[in-house]
């Protein structure tokens, strides 16, 4: 989400238009990123009892299927809108993955270390966040 | 860079600590960062209070996540991640639409209403939740 908006607000310059870029953000987190979340913890816990692995098919997929989405965010010399688009289903699709992944952390750590691996996961992702940032430009 | 660096120290920290008055604290402490942002006139001090929110922001995570666990049985507990995680999109989307309040109240302003609101929000923190008995769902552990 970081890299994508300072990707978008620098790339379509709209530094002029931070109102207008703020509002959209909102929107496209909002009615793509909440009902991700939402709808991947309900799925895994529904089907944890069919297959154990649901929650580590579900946080390598949706992971997996941001790369495609990602590309096209970055990689397409289309309008703002069109990237818009792309961001909203990139939210939609993909931002569903940290629940299960943290439900994995909270079951398989000892209770000692449970907080200790949530930082150290948190600690991982906020690497990878500004190392991206950078990378992205 | 801080609140990354820090999550290492803040988790170990949650481990051993009330969760309950950590998770209230740091989040009174870092609403207190943005009251100060809001009186700030400098580059360097707006700086010394961004930072601190990070370090007072990284005890959130690693203490909600671990007090979920213990207040939520694995069947539901990814549900419950999912709220908690929904939760800070609805933060993110809020801080995006907070570029109106800058646009019309200022930025100060907007940091003072943004502080006093996290002000409240730790009180209900510290007054309504219960620290449970740690690892009372836990089964297998490796």
């Amino acid at each position: 989400m970081t890299i994508s908006a300072f990707y978008m607000i620098s790339y379509f310059n709209y530094y002029n238009q931070q109102v207008l870029f703020g509002v959209v953000q909102a929107a496209v987190i909002l009615l793509g990123g909440l009902p991700s979340s939402l709808i991947a913890g309900k799925i895994s816990d529904k089907y944890e009892k069919v297959n154990y692995r649901t929650k580590s098919y579900l946080a390598t997929g949706l992971s997996l299927a941001g790369v495609p989405l990602f590309c096209l965010l970055f990689l397409t010399h289309g309008n703002f809108w069109s990237s818009v688009v792309i961001l909203f289903f990139e939210n939609l699709l993909c931002e569903g993955w940290m629940a299960p992944s943290i439900a994995m952390i909270q079951q398989v750590i000892d209770v000692k270390f449970k907080a200790t691996a949530v930082g150290v996961f948190f600690f991982s992702t906020a690497i990878a966040q500004t190392i991206s940032t950078v990378v992205v430009g | 860079m801080v609140f990354g660096t820090l999550v290492l120290f803040t988790g170990s920290l949650a481990d051993r600590l009330n969760r309950r008055f950590l998770l209230g604290t740091c989040a009174l402490l870092w609403s207190g960062t943005s009251i100060a942002t809001a009186y700030s006139n400098t580059f360097v001090m707006i700086c010394i209070f961004r930072m601190l929110l990070g370090l007072f922001e990284s005890a959130t995570a690693p203490s909600a996540y671990s007090l979920i666990a213990d207040y939520f049985p694995p069947e539901t507990r990814t549900t419950a991640n999912a709220y908690f995680a929904g939760c800070i999109f609805v933060g993110t989307a809020l801080s995006s639409v907070s570029t109106v309040m800058v646009g019309n109240l200022g930025w100060s302003l907007t940091y003072l209403i943004v502080g006093i609101y996290g002000c409240f929000a730790a009180m209900l923190v510290l007054i309504f939740i219960q620290e449970p008995p740690r690892g009372r769902y836990d089964v297998a552990k490796v």
